[in-house]
């Protein structure tokens, strides 16, 4: 996500499409079969939001479905998965928060990329991604497939104002990559892979959050209340019983 | 008197909880009560220096600036010597006479040498100094991130999110048009009228006026946060002893009420951000409680008020210039 940012300003989707087809999976991987991509195929069986308010989790599971040969091809247990998170235009992830994550543990690496301005509301930020990177290890191969949790701290923003009183923000599937050291590969050289989503795998319906927006029918009300209050609160310092006393 | 004062700042739970969680306020406490002491014993220049560095730390204290100017009063304060200290009433004789003295002298030439007189200069200059070379070395060393953070995002920040201020809702209906310049003039206007009357008020008991317009700035203010109530708690002490509020039930019903206009909004808060219900126009009529809440505390320290020693008005034929 560092070199998208570095390159786009914002995170459109055709930009992005774009950017994974042309750049991310262009650069050439030696000893990568032809087919190995489509070997290996991704179902998220669980994405959802948990806890209320305004400081949510994102708990997603995702499950990798391999062929034997691909198992042996790449060495699993120290493959990376990398999770691309493109939050919606409303909610943030503290990238103070994630750092203390990393810290402890939970995640190999973590980073926050776009507008990280915490205090901004929605109309006036631009939408965040946030990659995470994590180890698979061991635990979390069941035979032919590999099964990850993930669970993301969010926070939402102030939405644009709604006549409802609430506005409805909706996520869509984590982007989903396998970064794999090779046979034959050098050390260091580990190669990008883009898992065909598994159409047959269970699949979650779609998250929504709804957060809390000010209605614009209030605005006159206020104004005008806060600006009479203020008069009165004013007022009430020049009162003549408080002269009397000097 | 004494250690219920300081019981009042030492124990108080805003203050251990604020000065343990990470900002500094105690600090910026510390350098004010440090001033507050020079300027009594008569330390004009270190109070500037102090003064220059605390306004550059934390840009609030500038409130302070016009209260200080007016107390260091040519027939009060002499250069480098410990101002006198007596009780209201046996000054008022004093003050009759020195303000006689004043009027009686012609020219406007006069008037501004009484005005801008040597004390007051030497403060401005040496304050005024120090915070132009502390901002420099700072832009030298960071520059225009360090300008734009500490000073100039100031003039132009906007706190949507919700605080115990009652302007935050206005500012969140207004987001997604920008206030133009009559509006952001205005919103600006009752707290400067309200630090205005309190210094021509006030000025001659600087401790008290300190604390009423720090109370007063915090509430009018366009964003508030628990940790700007430490500003006038580490004043308190020094009030406190001039106060006729009897704890029962005077004293006691100020707390009761402060602390209870807070935990109203809290409880809207608490609402809002933890349940993701919809109380914006709840949380901000608790907003306006809150202020109400102020106001009343200040209207019940000012009348019960007994004023504090202040420095004696010399007669004119002891002053010197």
């Amino acid at each position: 996500m560092k070199s998208y940012f570095e390159k786009y300003d914002s995170l459109l989707e055709t930009n992005f499409q774009n950017f994974t087809a042309n750049e991310l999976l262009s650069s050439p991987c030696k000893l990568l079969p032809d087919n190995l991509n489509h070997l290996l195929r991704v179902s998220v069986p669980w994405h959802n939001l948990r806890g209320e308010g305004s400081h949510r989790h994102i708990s997603s599971t995702i499950r990798f479905h391999m062929q034997p040969y691909s198992m042996s091809q790449l060495h699993i247990p120290f493959c990376k998965v990398i999770i691309t998170e493109r939050l919606p235009s409303g909610v943030f992830a503290d990238p103070f928060e994630l750092q203390h994550l990393r810290e402890r543990g939970v995640f190999t690496d973590i980073a926050v990329f776009g507008d990280t301005n915490l205090e901004l509301p929605s109309v006036l930020s631009n939408q965040l991604a946030v990659e995470i990177h994590m180890r698979v290890g061991c635990t979390s191969l069941l035979g032919h497939k590999l099964e990850i949790s993930v669970d993301l701290p969010l926070h939402a923003r102030y939405p644009p104002l709604d006549d409802s009183g609430y506005s409805k923000v909706k996520f869509g599937e984590p982007d989903l990559f396998l970064s794999c050291s090779m046979e034959g590969n050098g050390e260091n050289e580990s190669c990008l892979l883009l898992p065909t989503n598994d159409m047959a795998g269970p699949r979650t319906a779609d998250v929504v959050w709804r957060i809390p927006s000010g209605t614009r029918a209030h605005t006159g009300i206020v104004s005008a209340v806060n600006y009479f209050s203020c008069c009165l609160y004013i007022y009430s310092f020049n009162c003549p019983s408080i002269h009397l006393l000097f | 008197m004494c250690l219920y004062s300081v019981m009042v700042w030492l124990l108080n739970p805003f203050t251990f909880t604020i000065g343990t969680r990470g900002n500094c306020e105690p600090i910026v406490c510390a350098m004010i009560l440090w001033i507050i002491i020079c300027l009594i014993n008569g330390n004009v220049v270190q109070a500037a220096i102090w003064y220059g560095l605390v306004v550059h730390f934390r840009i609030y204290p500038i409130i302070y600036a016009l209260p200080i100017i007016l107390v260091l009063d040519p027939h009060s304060f002499q250069s480098g010597q410990k101002p006198c200290l007596v009780n209201w009433k046996s000054s008022k004789d004093n003050t009759s006479y020195s303000r006689k003295g004043v009027s009686e002298v012609d020219g406007v030439w006069t008037a501004l040498k009484t005005i801008f007189t040597r004390g007051r200069i030497m403060f401005a200059m040496v304050s005024g100094s120090v915070f132009i070379l502390c901002t420099g070395l700072f832009f030298f060393l960071y520059r225009w991130e360090f300008l734009n953070e500490a000073l100039l995002y100031h003039l132009t920040r906007t706190d949507p999110r919700h605080n115990f201020s009652i302007y935050f809702y206005h500012i969140y209906l207004h987001v997604e048009h920008e206030f133009s310049v009559v509006e952001k003039l205005i919103s600006f206007l009752p707290q400067l009228i309200v630090q205005l009357v309190l210094i021509f008020r006030f000025a001659q008991d600087l401790l008290f006026c300190l604390f009423l317009q720090t109370v007063a700035f915090v509430a009018f203010n366009k964003v508030i946060t628990a940790q700007y109530f430490v500003w006038f708690f580490c004043l308190l002490p020094l009030i406190l002893p001039w106060s006729k509020m009897k704890l029962k039930w005077e004293g006691l019903s100020c707390v009761v009420l402060w602390m209870g206009a807070q935990t109203h909004w809290l409880l809207w808060g608490y609402l809002l951000e933890f349940k993701g219900k919809n109380v914006f126009l709840q949380l901000w009529l608790a907003g306006l409680v809150f202020l109400a809440a102020n106001t009343f505390l200040l209207i019940m320290f000012i009348r019960h008020h007994r004023y504090s020693a202040r420095i004696q008005t010399v007669s004119a034929s002891n002053f010197r210039e």
